[in-house]
């Protein structure tokens, strides 16, 4: 089936590329920028997810196109088969999809009237279809076919639903479903324990209680990681703790003072956008996924929360407000400062180990693990502060500034202008 | 340096690659065979990129001497560090 032709937006990747993820037909990896030509004259693009080794776009039609490896029925075309470059998923023909997400095995989307599909790997209970199988194809999750389902995040083997109640955004519902080991879930899975590592996978949504009433208007999940930003601009973090820390099987909102209005999140990292439009990172740094040189003092570099913090360990630990030391101790959260070239940010992306961002004046900035060439720099080295990737487009620089997104998946990057 | 310590129970056994897998970051898959496990390894390696995982078992489980049992979490159970 051919990809509807109107022509917009540029569509550039580059990193792993072994399972066909780059859609460029090839089975190779990318070092530096390559256009997705069959991508580069479709119709325009709203929605990207990147998942372990396969890419999902929405377009504004409605229509999904898929590709990359195609085990467990991840693309949603009815088998297994790895494909190189974009193909519609023709089962969701006649149905209006405006997001999706992709895990590291499974895919889920949202059509125009809130429902929720899901396809791929369900070992775990992440499709949310009540059993452990695979889906080969789209199917809703009926459990949640009485809500409005507004948003939808894939961890690397569990899955995140949010509905918003219209009229009144206080009323949020988060949903989880998936494995819940690391406590990714944010709920106790006590009442769903049938023995054994089962009792970990929970297959049908559960109700994230804890989130109630906390106006939460975004979720986001990957790896074993969770997390939620409210309508105030508030962080909920849960799930594995961030360097070696303990887990969290409850959200705990991760307080630094600041108004966010985005967050990724990578394997061992996260990331933060505030409204300021700066960057703020935590997490692990081994592959120089948070963007702070480890050479650099990073005293001056962190939240004045953190100081502040700092500062009420120095005068007296025991007194010091238990919560912030629980988010610090429990989750290892410790946000950083990106230093973005001295131009705001607009946009953030995390890979499973590296990071990326789209800056105001449209040019796009990678930092992190470099292995296999995902941040389209021409080297394989990691790159432990952001630098700027160079694409060879005519785009004219004002829409670039306006367009621009960067969406990173486990060792590849995707670039939309 | 080990990417992550990963238990036994959370890798799944990939008929194809006859090993037991867990998911890399760079969208390969961390793969030891039962082989490995038999003789005491508890290096998963991926066979695209530099990263390895430790992974966290009873080397009983895998010996063909010991009665079949399940695998089971080795909490509870000392991890066994086999160098």
């Amino acid at each position: 089936m051919e990809i509807g032709r109107c022509g917009g937006r540029e569509v550039w990747s580059w990193g792993a590329g072994t399972h066909g993820q780059l859609a460029c037909g090839t089975l190779v990896d990318a070092l530096s920028p390559q256009r997705v030509e069959a991508l580069c004259h479709a119709a325009p693009i709203v929605d990207m997810a990147c998942g372990g080794a396969h890419v999902v776009v929405v377009f504004d039609s409605g229509g999904v196109a898929t590709w990359g490896r195609g085990q467990a029925g991840v693309l949603g075309h009815g088998d297994e088969t790895t494909t190189t470059v974009p193909r519609l998923v023709s089962s969701l023909h006649g149905i209006r999809i405006t997001r999706a997400a992709a895990g590291w095995n499974h895919s889920a989307f949202l059509t125009d009237k809130g429902e929720l599909y899901t396809c791929g790997d369900g070992a775990f209970g992440q499709l949310g279809h009540g059993n452990t199988e695979s889906c080969l194809l789209p199917c809703r999750v009926e459990h949640l076919s009485s809500v409005c389902i507004n948003m939808v995040a894939c961890g690397m083997r569990h899955t995140l639903a949010m509905s918003i109640t219209e009229g009144s955004p206080d009323a949020s519902i988060v949903y989880a479903f998936g494995f819940n080991k690391r406590g990714q879930l944010g709920i106790s899975t006590n009442s769903t324990s049938n023995g054994g590592n089962n009792k970990w996978r929970v297959l049908f949504p559960q109700k994230v209680d804890s989130l109630d009433m906390h106006g939460v208007t975004s979720v986001y999940a990957n790896g074993d990681h969770s997390a939620a930003l409210t309508g105030r601009g508030k962080l909920f973090l849960w799930g594995r703790g961030y360097n070696d820390s303990p887990d969290s099987p409850k959200p705990r909102l991760a307080d630094m003072g600041l108004k966010l209005c985005q967050v990724s999140l990578g394997w061992r990292h996260g990331l933060a956008l505030t409204e300021n439009k700066e960057v703020f990172a935590w997490g692990n740094n081994g592959c120089g996924q948070l963007g702070v040189s480890q050479a650099s003092p990073t005293s001056g570099t962190r939240t004045q929360e953190s100081a502040a913090n700092q500062h009420m360990k120095e005068q007296d630990e025991e007194q010091a407000d238990e919560t912030r030391q629980a988010q610090e101790q429990v989750l290892g959260v410790d946000f950083q400062k990106v230093e973005t070239q001295g131009v705001g940010a607009v946009w953030i992306s995390a890979g499973s180990e590296h990071s990326a961002a789209v800056l105001e004046n449209g040019k796009v900035i990678v930092w992190g693990w470099a292995e296999h060439g995902q941040l389209g720099l021409g080297s394989l080295e990691d790159q432990d502060v952001p630098h700027i990737v160079s694409l060879a487009t005519n785009k004219v620089a004002s829409i670039c500034e306006v367009n621009t997104r960067v969406y990173c998946g486990s060792g590849y990057t995707f670039v939309l202008l | 340096m080990s990417y992550d310590d990963v238990e036994i129970e959370d890798m799944e056994w990939n008929e194809e690659l006859q090993a037991f897998t867990y998911p890399c970051p760079c969208g390969d898959l961390f793969q030891i065979t039962k082989a490995d496990l038999k003789i005491g390894e508890e290096i998963a390696r991926c066979p695209s990129c530099s990263l390895y995982i430790t992974v966290v078992y009873n080397p009983e489980d895998f010996q063909d001497s010991a009665p079949s049992q399940t695998l089971t979490s080795s909490k509870g159970a000392p991890a066994v560090k086999v160098s």
